[in-house]
């Protein structure tokens, strides 16, 4: 091509704006010339540049996307034998559990995309069961990771559990099956391990009632589970204990969403065991009777609305303001309330260890999946990169997960480990966080692991063994 | 689905509620049954493959059994459910 030589401009000078420089005559030889091929041109200069840019963004991107294919096969075929061990119809499979969050000031379906791109289908190949649990907003995974905790040490302790009870049929099916035990926790990004950790601490070192607050302020609006509300929404905390809880829930838990938008997509829908258990109902009677006991309620009226739909009598002065804010606190009501926790977080020292923790507590171990996300105009040229070397974050996840898979552990120290992710933490957008600390959210609280619990965790960590002898079983 | 007789009269009826009741039954049971034919064909075309290296069911395959299972019935409900 270096031979097919422009023309050489004659007098382009005189008609210089009008015409385009002469087209040159491109390269040919007798060998091109006897099959019928036409003299071979590069295109013009700004086509070349257009093309060549074009064709080089997209092969990048196409190489990376191959690889990160090749890369999701290699890590699937790596961990592929374990799928076609033979099992016994009345075994149960390892079941994971994997925990995640939405992402900062950004939508739940972002977590479920890493997930089933980079975690999932890994676990497909080992033929590893999965259940995920999400929250759509901060404080959900803890609570609920909390109330298991606090269900299995009441169930202990002989005591009424909230939440679903096994009733014969799943006695009997449990009997005759045999489950694998292994188990195993993935929390997708630092926001999850967090929430993880702090409901274990919660779970664990903390009581099993909820502490009853004090009724100081009325703030009446989602107080009283009514019974249209109360049956569309899944309550956490027992029955009795929600009323008095649920006044100071208000400004915690209002204040406590930053992470918007509930974009939940339909498959995430269906993946999601994100409402635990079904807290009492309260029927409308009772639901009366306590708004007549209490008599601090100021805004008796808007509640003696919702609950007859109407004002049960026209009052001139307060007809306007009752109702404007009914739907307003409607709305607030249908809205489930996160639990508060039941202790401080993180303050953990002064907790006294409960006996069923050395007894009872089983921890299942941890990986804590690296789930990288970055906003914001100026991070734009650090987005290009990560977007088109995505495979260096499949490999990543791919060598996590299959430390999952193959159950590669190491013990859990406390002090370094708490700090698990925590360059994740720098990529949360600043003003995010500044709200967080304002409002007091539970993703920006201190984190610390009590070494109580610190001391019986594990972690999951790959070492490349680079045979497959103990990989043989996920063990 | 039992069509147990109206307060009608005893007598007569007790062969009659008796058939009813038997059709019933036959009809459920075949109900049952279709539906379970088609739950088996269904995940043994999705799940099994075609090659056969060894008779017993591995676990890759025992999961996507348990999921097809699932979601057959999953879809089953929906489907049915009123409204």
């Amino acid at each position: 091509m270096d031979t097919g030589s422009k023309k050489t401009e004659t007098g382009a000078g005189s008609t210089a704006g009008a015409s385009k420089p002469p087209r040159s005559k491109g390269y040919t030889n007798p060998a091109l010339q006897a099959m019928g091929i036409p003299r071979l041109r590069l295109p013009s200069r700004n086509w070349s540049i257009f093309w060549a840019l074009t064709l080089t963004v997209t092969g990048v991107y196409a190489h990376d996307r191959y690889q990160r294919k090749q890369i999701r096969q290699k890590w699937k075929d790596r961990v592929s034998h374990l799928a076609a061990q033979p099992m016994n119809p009345l075994e149960l499979p390892r079941k994971v559990t994997v925990y995640i969050a939405p992402p900062p000031a950004d939508y739940l379906d972002l977590g479920f995309a890493h997930f089933r791109q980079y975690i999932k289908p890994i676990l497909v190949a080992a033929a590893i069961d999965y259940e995920v649990r999400s929250e759509s907003r901060q404080g959900e995974i803890r609570a609920l990771v909390a109330e298991e905790i606090r269900n299995q040490r009441r169930s202990d302790a002989g005591l009424p559990t909230t939440g679903e009870q096994n009733d014969d049929l799943d006695d009997m099916i449990a009997s005759k099956v045999y489950r694998d035990n292994t188990g195993g926790v993935i929390c997708v990004g630092r926001g999850a391990y967090k929430e993880y950790m702090n409901g274990l601490h919660e779970g664990w070192l903390g009581p099993l009632e909820a502490p009853v607050e004090e009724v100081s302020e009325a703030s009446t609006n989602d107080q009283l589970p009514l019974s249209d509300s109360a049956v569309n929404s899944a309550e956490l905390s027992s029955g009795s204990d929600a009323n008095a809880n649920s006044t100071t829930e208000v400004t915690s838990a209002e204040a406590a969403t930053p992470v918007e938008g509930l974009a939940v997509s339909s498959r995430a829908a269906s993946e999601t065991v994100s409402s635990p258990s079904k807290g009492e109902v309260q029927t409308l009677d009772q639901a009366k009777e306590s708004l007549e006991s209490v008599e601090e309620f100021p805004d008796r009226e808007r509640d003696l609305q919702d609950i007859y739909g109407q004002l049960p009598e026209k009052k001139d002065g307060e007809e306007a303001a009752g109702s404007g804010d009914a739907e307003g606190s409607e709305k607030k009501e249908e809205k489930k309330k996160v639990p508060k926790p039941y202790i401080k977080i993180p303050e953990y020292e002064d907790l006294e260890t409960p006996a069923q923790l050395e007894t009872l507590a089983k921890f299942e171990p941890l990986a804590a999946i690296h789930f990288p996300h970055l906003l914001g105009f100026r991070n734009t040229p650090k987005r290009m990169y990560r977007f088109f070397n995505r495979r260096k974050l499949a490999e990543e996840m791919g060598e996590a997960t299959a430390a999952v898979v193959f159950a590669q552990t190491r013990q859990f120290k406390p002090h370094e480990d708490q700090d698990l992710l925590k360059h994740e933490e720098n990529e949360w957008p600043a003003q995010w966080k500044a709200k967080g600390l304002e409002t007091g959210s539970e993703w920006m609280w201190d984190f610390a692991v009590d070494e109580r619990i610190g001391n019986k965790l594990s972690v999951y960590e790959f070492r490349d063994n680079n045979t497959t002898s103990d990989e043989f079983s996920s063990d | 689905m039992s069509f147990l007789g109206l307060g009608g009269n005893p007598n007569a009826a007790a062969g009659g509620v008796n058939k009813l009741k038997i059709d019933a039954a036959e009809a459920e049971l075949d109900m049952v049954s279709d539906m379970f034919n088609r739950l088996v064909d269904s995940c043994h075309s999705k799940c099994i493959t075609q090659q056969y290296p060894e008779g017993a069911l591995n676990k890759g395959e025992s999961l996507c059994l348990d999921r097809c299972v699932a979601k057959y019935f999953e879809v089953n409900t929906k489907v049915g459910e009123v409204s």
